[in-house]
């Protein structure tokens, strides 16, 4: 193992991945946001509303990513004559396309809630908005973690797409190394971050779904016979 | 003094009559059982006076605030047991945090329950998730509380307690209770009156 020739494409990787992680962040955090407020939309009831997610989350799964990113960046001058620069041309297609995944899996959660949940809210003078904020979508989340964590999972790996616009994710440093020096080590590190970016991810999200276990049935639930 | 007055109540589900012009009168401060057997609509009856469920036709009226304790409880699952009591006070009775801690502290404290207070749902047993299940409807200091089949979910002895429970409430409280049960003998220990529902018709028994 060449120590010295490790350190000197380190850096640039070591820049991809930290460039990599706060891209992760932004659009997780903002797709997660919106997504959820998508649902809670979803959930009050309107058939519009609902028919409208249901059209924007079919198109958007039924459409690869790589082609998203080139229609928002090619595409958005052509039509609206709108220029945006590729970063922000791959936030837009990222979001877009992770607030549909994650939409359609807290709806999936949201329409598993029981129903005595919403009729207990009900009774007890909740209103809608009120029921799916304190007491359906927490329980929606919760059920829906492992899926949660496989889209975290899924957008790391995604990113792998970004230097397609350019852009200096963990690939493109990695890849401009080995090309240049006709050696792998550029793709053992590229590897080396991605194993551990996705462990830290699948870490966190662990501890999540613990958390969240708190609210599910077990062998002392009321719903069951008490022996 | 009537506290509840059913008439002419009909629901109808996908071309069956569940309930077939329903006549109830309850006086305040009566615990009243409906029985009968399964299937029959005494659940479909208490929902509609609980207002979950719209009937086809007729009327309820109330006099006062109504509440419910379900036949599987359905304590909200996400909160510990204290939040289950206590988040309804503040975002539906609008009582500030102070009331409603006092409130449900003193309820929890009564009732022998604030030793789970920080429990969740699912860490609880039958019997504890049923007395939960009416401290959060008496926390709404209702006159009338609806009973879907108290003790269905309970073992011969939790349904002593339950029975002693639901003669407390009624008589210091002094709460309207309407219940349902198909178990004949409970509702003949626990009733000032009991009616039967057979085939979408009540009849006092």
């Amino acid at each position: 193992m060449d120590l010295g020739y490790l350190a000197t494409i380190f850096p640039s990787i070591f820049d991809g991945l930290i460039f990599t992680l706060i891209f992760w962040m932004i659009v997780f955090v903002i797709s997660m946001a919106t997504s959820i407020g998508l649902s809670m939309l979803d959930g009050l009831g309107n058939d519009s509303i609902s028919k409208i997610i249901s059209a924007y989350t079919g198109l958007i799964r039924g459409t690869p990513l790589l082609f998203q990113m080139y229609f928002v960046y090619f595409g958005l001058p052509i039509l609206f004559g709108l220029r945006i620069d590729n970063l922000q041309s791959a936030y837009l297609a990222f979001i877009i396309s992770w607030v549909a995944y994650l939409t359609e899996t807290l709806r999936g959660a949201i329409s598993s809630v029981e129903k005595g949940q919403k009729d207990a809210a009900q009774v007890l003078g909740l209103s809608k908005f009120q029921t799916m904020f304190y007491v359906v979508l927490p329980q929606a989340v919760s059920s829906a973690m492992p899926s949660i964590t496989n889209q975290a999972v899924s957008l790391v790996y995604g990113t792998s797409i970004l230097s397609v616009l350019g852009l200096d994710d963990i690939l493109k440093a990695a890849r401009i190394a080995v090309i240049r020096d006709l050696r792998l080590e550029g793709f053992l590190i590229a590897g080396a971050f991605y194993i551990l970016f996705n462990s830290l991810v699948i870490f966190v999200f662990k501890k999540l779904e613990k958390y969240f276990s708190r609210y599910k049935f077990n062998e002392y639930s009321p719903n069951l016979k008490i022996k | 003094m009537s506290i509840l007055q059913i008439s002419k109540l009909n629901k109808v589900y996908s071309n069956k009559q569940i309930l077939n012009n329903i006549d109830m009168s309850v006086n305040a401060g009566r615990v009243v059982s409906i029985i009968g057997p399964s299937g029959e609509g005494k659940s479909t009856l208490l929902r509609c006076i609980a207002g979950i469920e719209k009937p086809t036709s007729g009327e309820i009226k109330i006099e006062g605030k109504v509440s419910m304790v379900f036949q599987q409880f359905n304590l909200f699952q996400n909160m510990s047991i204290y939040r289950n009591i206590y988040l309804p006070l503040v975002i539906v009775k609008k009582l500030t945090k102070t009331e409603s801690q006092e409130i449900t502290n003193e309820l929890l404290s009564r009732t022998g329950l604030t030793e789970i207070k920080n429990s969740f749902p699912a860490q609880i047993s039958g019997g504890q998730a049923q007395r939960v299940a009416i401290v959060r409807a008496l926390a709404f200091d209702p006159q009338v509380i609806l009973f879907d089949e108290p003790t269905s979910s309970l073992d011969p002895f939790l349904k002593k307690d339950v029975l002693d429970l639901i003669r407390e409430i009624a008589t210091e409280k002094q709460k309207t209770i309407l219940l349902v049960t198909h178990e004949v003998n409970f509702a003949k220990e626990i009733s000032d009156e009991i009616y039967t529902l057979r085939k979408g018709r009540l009849d006092k028994s």
